[in-house]
Parts: C-alpha cells; structure tokens; sequence
C-alpha cells in the first residue's frame, strides 16, 4: 500500500505543475492535452485489462460508445445530469464487459480469437447504432446547450482539462490499486499461464470477467467526459475502431503491463504526434496517420517491451511482460 | 422470391470464392508463423490502389496488370518480413499485431495523401459484358475474378500437398524445432511465404478493383474480413479457409439482399461470434470430427 | 571430427553450461550420461547452433561451426534428433523422411528413402499413414530414419528412449547399432547408462553443467559411479 500513497503523491505533483502550466497555455494546446488526457486514461484502463490481465480486447471503442450514449441519451431524454449518467454508462460498460468476458472464457477461445471476438462485437454495435434511427443513426446526437456545472457544460477548455485529469488520476489510483493488490498477482498470473493460475485455484473467468469490467467502466467514463467535451457523440468518433487501435498502440509503445507506461506511450506520442503535424502536414489529410504509423513502427524496433518496459529492464533487471512465444 | 434467393446464392458463391483467395495469403501466414498479418487488408488495398493507377496511364484490359502487380506484391511482402517482423519474432506475438496495425495506419495514409479520398473506381470493358447463370447476369469480371480465385486455390492446395515447398511449409508448422534440425532455414521459408502471402494479393486486386468502389479507408474493413474467415476457417486450415470464405460470401449477399439497411453488414461478423461460442475451433474443428 | 573447447553457454544472465571440451573421433560413438539438467540437452542444442554459445570454440571437420546457423550446420552433416519425439505428426510418415532429406538433390533423395525403407520394412508398411497416429515406438523409429535421409556424418541423439516401453527401447538400440556400424559417428546422450555403456566405446558424464568424468566404457563402469551420476 506504501506504493499506491507514492503513486499518489506523484500525481498530486504532476497535477501542481500542470496547474501552472495550463493557466498560461493557448487554447489550442488545451485542447491537444485534453485528448491527450482522454487517450492516456483509457490506455491505461485497456491497460489494466490487455496488458496485466492479459485480456487482450479489440473492442474498447464499445465501452467507449456505450459511456458516451448513455451519459448523452440520458440528458437529452430525462435531463438527468451527466455526473450521474456516466456512472450509469460505467455501469452498463462493466456489465457488457463481464459478459463478453464470461463467453469468451465459457467457449475456451484462445488469445487471437478473443481480441478478434471483441472486436467483431464492437463492430456490431458500430453498425447498430450507425443505423439506429432513434439514436440519431450515423448523424449521431447533439447536446442542448445548457451552460452549467450541473449539466457538465463548463465556460473555458481549461475545466474539461482539470475533469479530465481528475479521470486520469481515478484510472490511475484503480489501476496501481490492482496492480499491487493480491487481485492483480492474480491477474498476472491467469495472463502467464492460465492453466497453473486454475491448478493453483485462481478462477480465469472470474479475474478476467472483474478485468474487463473494471477496464471497461472506466473506459466509459472517459467516453462521457469527451462526448461532454465535444458537446456531440456520433458512431464513427465513439465507436469505430480508431480509438481502441490508437489506445493500444499508446499503451503498447509506453509499455503494456506496467502501470505507468500508457500514459506515458500516450504523453509522448500523442502530443509528438499533433506537434510533427502541425510542423510538416499542416492540412493534408491522412498526415497524422501517417505519422503515427511510423512512430509506432520505429517505437516498435527500438523499444520491442515498450519505454517503460526498456526502463524497468535498465534499472531493475526484468521484463514486465515476457514473450510467451518458444524457441 | 425463390429466384431471389438463388442469385444471392450465385452470387455469395462466386463473392466467396474470391473472399477466400483473398484470406488464403493470411492464413498461409499464420500457419507457418503464428503471426496475424494485421495489414493485410490495408496490403490488399495498396494493389487495387496500384491497379488503378496503373488502369489511367495505360489502356490496356486492367486485369493484365496482375502481371506486375503481383511480382510488385510479393517483394514488397519479403521485404516487409525482413525488415519489419524478422527482427521482433521472437517477441509476443501482439507486438507483431501492433506492429503491423501501424504498417496498415502507413499504407492507408499513404494511400490517402497520393490519391486523395475521392470515391474511385477502375473502369474494365469486362464491367459491361454479361454471364448468366441461373436466370441471373454476372459480370464478366465476377466471373473472371471467382474463377480466378477458384484455380488459384486448386494451384495453391496441390502445391501445399505435393511440393517441397508446401511439405516444408507443413514441416515448420508443425514442429518447428524439428524442422530446423532438419535442416530447413525457418527464416528463408516464412520469408517466402509473406512474399508469397502478400504476392497472391497482387493477383486477386485487378478484378476486384473493378467490382469494389475504392476508398483509401477500406484496409481495416479487409484485415477484418479476412480475420473473421481465418477464425471462422479455423485458424490455419486451408479447406477451412476456403470453406468459411464461402459461407462469409453466402451470409453477406443475402445479408444485403434480405435484411433492412446496413444490418446485411453485421452478419460476417455475427457469424463469427456465433461460430466461436459454438465451436471454438472454427469449421475445421467440425470437418476434423466428422 | 568433433572437438570442443571450454564452451560456455547462458540463458540470459545464467550460465548453465562452463567450459565444456570434448573430442569425438571418426567412427566413434561417444555416450553423454548424467542426470535431468546436467547440460545435456544444452550442449546438443549448442552444436546444433540452436543456442548461441558465447565463448570457446566448436570445430567440426577442422572447420568453426560456433555460432553457425542450424542450417548450415545440417549441411555440413551434424544431424539431431532431439529430445521427445518431434516428429511432423501431421504429415505422412513418407514425407516426414522426405523433408529430413531436404537438403539431398531430388533424385538423391528418392534414393535415400528407398534404400532406408529397403532396410526398415516397417517402415514401408506404415509409409502413408499420418505420423501422428503411430505408436511412441514407432515415431522414434521415424524420427530416427528422417535423420539418416540426411546422410549425417555425425549423428546427435538426444533421450531416444524417453518414455519408450522396454521393447522399443530394443528397437531404438538395435537399430543405432545397425547405424554405427554402417560407418556414422554417434553422441548420445542417454540416462540409461547400461545400455549406452554397451553400444558407445567411451563415454562423459556431465553434471551442472560440467563434464566431471570422462573414461572408455569400461571405465565408466567400474568407477560404479552409478549411485552418483549414473541414476
């Protein structure tokens, strides 16, 4: 528990620093460092699933969409605040996520064909909600104005960045909080080898059905606060596949399975990202994807276990994830 | 009504048929080196992207590029190996996934940036030339590109059955400690078969472009067709593969014949939860048992 | 034919295997006894180039094979047949040989097979059936002859009898006799020393990864080491 109080002081200081910081910053890099925050909380809550527990998901664009409408639908329809509706999306998202966890494990489906199953169900629910007339179908739905911390509404970008920072520091006390307790040895253990973890009487559906359920409620809290943000959900941004696909790549590049790494994946290279943008592409479409790929590439060859993972290796002499292939 | 149903039928066959040609170069892949290649879609696009840049420069039928297109494929496909998935194989195998989900990020933006995200498609004098099978016309390029698919599969399979080349390829994947103290070069082998993999792309592209709108977006949809016959197929199977192509092409055009709007779309993917909650193991599983 | 120098070999940051030599003659058959984890397995893989070895030296024929890819060591004729039966099971117990020739021309080939299944007719019966489905004893009988397609100069043997009941344990012997008599140089490492004893002239025994005794067979015997290493 020593630990956790160290990771929280840690974040404490880092919330100091970028309360200076975000006072003197121009807009425009308000807005890259909320995406930013966004991104780097929910690669840690894939984290806490694809890479401690070793439920490797496609699907986070599901629990992504499904905080963002439930939240939106919620205030549009019964007014209710989003403060609340997102918990009710969290809810909905862990319960999603337990279930496709307990068919995955129910019908023994391998590694591959897990990530491929979730990414099929989030396929699914992309082309359900795509032509979903009373959810707006693929125009998706816009927010009433109704300026109002109540409504979630705030006057400046700057109060966005501090809720969402205020989500980033929630998915990291969760996510050091299993990675040090007995549930996230337990986690690492069913990811190694899941058939010793059984013989040792840990049950894998049960710690991957809690893994995926955790990471996918507080995926749809993140959901909510981008949609709160953009004042807009619609299929494509909230559901598609790009959001899930740049979440692990961040959470890939900063190091799966350790605490810290996606957001620091995500700290470095999203912003990298919007910088070399703006540097070189300017407005030529399709710029940034290029470049992402390339980082991802070149992230990938220099550091094969991810930054954080390369770090660790350097100063403590082991690999937070080892490679399950065998010679 | 019954008429109706029939062409779909048709028309799934010969769909799948190509489908599984298209799949056929992954599951090559992971058989020998347990990698998915999460480009492959995006692979596939750069083809139909080259045929159709090849097709406004040269007026010729542009199913002859295939003739450059494929070689093209195929070393691209090599090179992609030994630059990119030779040095991290001994990795997890996901960061190879992610690895080649940045390569597919590359190839779409790539393609996006030189041909812009217009709506394009490759005009062929065989898009107006009918075939009638059961009372329902066909193009001539459908036609062109199932049988294609249906020779190349016939090619593929007796070479994998016969040759040395397949023998090894079965050798490494079924034992590949085994097959190194035999002598095999386990990194010359898995080289050829991304080349050829990725090559047999270079085939499929011509007549496909001219039955598909091409937009540069249409990678990720690809890497996950064939992803879902791959598993379908029962991960490695050639029978399999060919197989669930049919029934992924069977299940998409009465999809879009039979169901409301874009929910025809849902069930490659239906099928596939489906098949994995009932037999993990994908239609290979089944053919094995029975 | 086969000489090794203070070889090294580490897993990572461990060392498992110190300053190995060892010599092997043309013609001979040499045991390698010692119990689980000496270093046997370790030392064939090394030769065989499977592990990287990162000191010493391995000469084969008068030519440094260290570090060598496992390819070009087949090619040379270091042939292994590994610990536990690794054999192709889902191919036929004919292509299995062929593809343990892979290295002989075509017509060299063929050639090779006919003769092994000339001398095997067992072998011959079973030529089309899956490998997968053949008895433990069999299937060492298969991976075996896939090692003599090769035309090896030195053949490898790693725990041939593993799990084997004690007929086929005959067989396997019987036939490794029949193959160094026809002129091939054999190490083989083996746990049961008795009967290695018997078929190799000389013999090391490894334990922790160092060799701690060396002598002929009748040596090795004598010295009634068998409570200690020999188990």
């Amino acid at each position: 528990m020593k630990a956790v109080s160290v990771q929280f002081g840690f974040n404490a200081l880092v919330a100091l620093a970028a309360f200076g910081a975000i006072e003197v910053m121009p807009h425009y890099w308000i807005g890259v460092i909320f995406l930013a925050v966004i991104y780097a909380g929910v690669a840690s809550a894939w984290n806490l699933a694809g890479g401690i527990a070793g439920t490797f998901s496609f699907g986070h664009g599901l629990f992504f969409g499904a905080g963002a409408y439930t939240s939106v639908l919620l205030f549009t329809n019964y007014g209710l605040t989003p403060w609340i509706g997102m918990l009710a999306g969290a809810l909905i998202a862990a319960l999603t996520g337990m279930a496709i966890a307990w068919l995955a494990e129910r019908c023994a489906i391998g590694d591959l064909a897990f990530a491929v199953m979730t990414l099929a169900i989030a396929e699914m629910a992309y082309i359900c909600i795509d032509s979903f007339e009373p959810f707006g179908a693929s125009r998706g739905i816009s927010l009433p104005p109704a300026s109002g911390v109540a409504a979630m509404q705030f006057s400046s970008d700057a109060l966005y960045l501090w809720t969402a920072i205020a989500f980033l520091v929630i998915c990291q006390i969760v996510v050091a909080a299993f990675a040090q307790s007995a549930r996230g040895y337990r986690f690492r253990a069913v990811r190694e080898n899941p058939l010793a973890a059984q013989a040792m009487g840990i049950s894998p559906a049960r710690e991957r059905m809690i893994a995926l359920a955790a990471s996918g409620a507080l995926t749809a809290l993140g959901g909510s606060i981008y949609a709160q943000y953009l004042l807009f959900v619609d299929p494509l941004t909230f559901f598609g596949p790009s959001i899930t696909i740049k979440v692990i790549l961040f959470a890939l590049v900063g190091g799966m399975g350790t605490v810290w790494g996606p957001v620091i994946g995500t700290m470095l290279l999203f912003p990298l990202g919007e910088w070399l943008r703006g540097l070189f592409g300017g407005n030529v479409p399709g710029f940034d994807s290029l470049l992402y790929g390339l980082l991802v590439i070149v992230c990938i060859l220099l550091f094969p276990r991810g930054i954080s993972g390369t770090v660790n290796y350097l100063f403590r002499g082991s690999w937070p994830l080892r490679s399950r292939r065998k010679k | 009504m019954i008429g109706l149903v029939i062409s779909g039928l048709v028309q799934g066959i010969l769909t799948g048929l190509m489908l599984a040609f298209l799949t056929v170069g992954m599951t090559l892949i992971y058989r020998i080196s347990r990698l998915t290649n999460f480009a492959h879609g995006s692979l596939f696009v750069v083809a139909m992207y080259l045929t159709f840049a090849l097709s406004r420069s040269i007026d010729i039928n542009p199913l002859l590029f295939a003739l450059v297109i494929t070689p093209l494929m195929a070393c691209l496909g090599w090179a992609l190996y030994w630059g990119l998935i030779h040095p991290i194989r001994t990795r997890h195998h996901l960061l190879a996934v992610q690895l080649l989900l940045g390569l597919s990020f590359v190839l779409d933006a790539s393609i996006l940036i030189g041909f812009g995200g217009d709506l394009q498609s490759v005009e062929s004098p065989f898009n107006s030339r009918f075939v009638h099978i059961l009372g329902t016309g066909f193009t001539m390029t459908t036609m062109i590109g199932a049988s294609i698919s249906l020779v190349g599969l016939g090619v593929l399979a007796l070479a994998i059955q016969w040759s040395d080349f397949g023998r090894h390829l079965r050798a490494v994947a079924n034992d590949n400690l085994a097959a190194r103290l035999a002598g095999l070069s386990v990194e010359r082998l898995e080289g050829l078969t991304w080349a050829l993999g990725v090559g047999m792309l270079g085939i499929i592209a011509p007549p496909m472009s001219s039955i598909v709108t091409l937009t540069p977006d249409i990678g990720l949809q690809y890497t996950v067709l064939s992803l879902v016959i791959l598993i379908v197929g029962g991960m490695g199977s050639l029978v399999g593969t060919i197989f669930a192509g049919l029934v992924v092409g069977i299940a998409q055009s009465l999809g879009l014949l039979f169901l409301p709007g874009s929910f025809g779309a849902l069930l490659p993917y239906a099928l596939l939860v489906g098949v994995l909650m009932l037999r993990p193991g994908g239609f290979a599983a089944l053919l094995v048992r029975s | 034919m086969l000489d090794i120098a203070q070889l090294s070999v580490s897993y990572g940051k461990i060392e498992v295997l110190h300053d190995v030599s060892m010599h092997i003659a043309h013609n001979e058959c040499v045991a390698l006894l010692g119990p689980n984890n000496a270093g046997k397995t370790t030392l064939l893989r090394a030769i065989s180039g499977l592990v990287p070895a990162h000191s010493g030296s391995i000469r084969f024929a008068d030519a440094d094979i260290r570090n060598q890819r496992s390819d070009q060591i087949v090619a040379q004729g270091i042939i292994q047949i590994p610990e536990g039966r690794h054999i192709f099971a889902g191919l036929s117990v004919e292509e299995n040989l062929l593809v343990g020739g892979a290295r002989l021309k075509p017509r060299a080939r063929r050639r090779q097979l006919d003769k092994l299944l000339d001398a095997l007719p067992l072998l011959a019966e079973l030529r089309a059936r899956r490998a997968g489905t053949l008895s433990g004893g069999q299937q060492q009988l298969v991976v075996i002859c896939r090692a003599l397609m090769a035309e090896p100069r030195l053949l490898l043997i790693d725990e041939p009898t593993l799990g084997l009941s004690p007929v086929a344990i005959d067989d396997v012997f019987t036939t490794l006799r029949n193959v160094h008599g026809a002129g091939t140089t054999i190490l083989l490492s083996e746990q049961n020393a008795e009967l290695s004893l018997e078929l190799c002239s000389r013999g090391y025994v490894m334990a922790g990864g160092r060799i701690v005794l060396e002598g002929d067979s009748a040596q090795l015997k004598a010295a009634a080491l068998g409570e200690v290493y020999l188990t």
